[in-house]
């Protein structure tokens, strides 16, 4: 195995014995989780600068949805929900903004091998 | 004794098994079987390495909570996120191999136009000989007919 695996370990069990403590004592002093609200905020306005609202409405739709429900559960007071519901959000729009870069990416390529197509018969014509 | 050594025994077991005996979480093995797509797929693996870096480490820690017994609500967020995460890879492959494909497309049509306008060119200079040509033949048969009336 190489190195990258063996210090994952070390990693791994830190973060989940956080999160493991959280959920398997049901702490109830889980704090808000203020930074990865702003961050899951700052994912969806990627996204939809990425063009997610025209190429991949499905999927925003989802990450938006998901971050009505993080800030209700803000509201709520509902830290360990808001805490899972914005990384969800992270995910969902990266997601969301790649789907909409890609299907931009290959529309462009697509029109321009139609261009070089065109182009192509161009040249064959005159030179008959 | 037999008892005390029970635990240790036990631990050992899911040491070397990776809990591989315990009853699979089906939104563990969905992630699973997502990142496996993605790790065999070539143009991940060249394209999107490091997403699928992420992927993996969410996979494990996903594993690692089933492992530990954590609730299924947890497990199925990590889940969850290692599924995202492999899906992210593989639209970053996709979208890199788009961009590349557009990349060569565009160098190919500046090459095509360059092309195509000297091959007009040419047409246009073909087409003005050959009226040139038609003229002049015009000409010796109008000087061909006035010496032989």
């Amino acid at each position: 195995m190489n190195k990258f695996y063996h210090l994952r370990p070390n990693q791994i069990m830190r973060s989940i014995g956080v999160a493991s403590a959280i959920i398997l004592t049901g702490c109830a002093n889980i704090p808000a989780p203020k930074e990865q609200m702003i961050v899951s905020k700052t994912a969806i306005s990627d996204a939809i600068n990425a063009g997610g609202s025209e190429f991949a409405p499905r999927q925003l739709k989802i990450a938006q949805e998901k971050m009505n429900a993080a800030e209700r559960a803000m509201a709520d007071q509902d830290y360990l929900l808001a805490w899972q519901l914005a990384e969800q959000v992270q995910v969902d729009a990266r997601l969301a903004a790649l789907s909409a870069l890609a299907a931009k990416a290959q529309k462009t390529a697509d029109k321009l091998q139609e261009d070089n197509h065109a182009l192509q018969q161009e040249i064959e014509r005159n030179a008959q | 004794m037999k008892n005390n050594l029970c635990f240790p025994i036990a631990l050992i077991g899911v040491i070397v098994s990776g809990c591989a005996s315990m009853p699979q979480n089906p939104s563990l093995a969905e992630a699973q079987s997502r990142y496996d797509n993605a790790r065999t797929n070539p143009m991940v693996t060249s394209l999107a390495a490091p997403e699928l870096a992420i992927a993996d480490y969410y996979l494990k820690k996903a594993d690692h909570a089933f492992c530990e017994h954590a609730s299924d609500d947890f497990v199925d967020h990590l889940a969850y996120l290692a599924k995202q995460q492999a899906a992210i890879a593989e639209q970053t492959a996709t979208w890199k191999t788009a961009e590349l494909l557009a990349n060569s497309a565009a160098i190919k049509r500046n090459l095509a136009r360059r092309l195509a306008k000297k091959a007009a060119d040419e047409a246009a200079r073909r087409r003005m000989l050959n009226k040139q040509h038609s003229a002049d033949l015009h000409t010796i048969e109008l000087a061909v007919a006035g010496v032989n009336p």
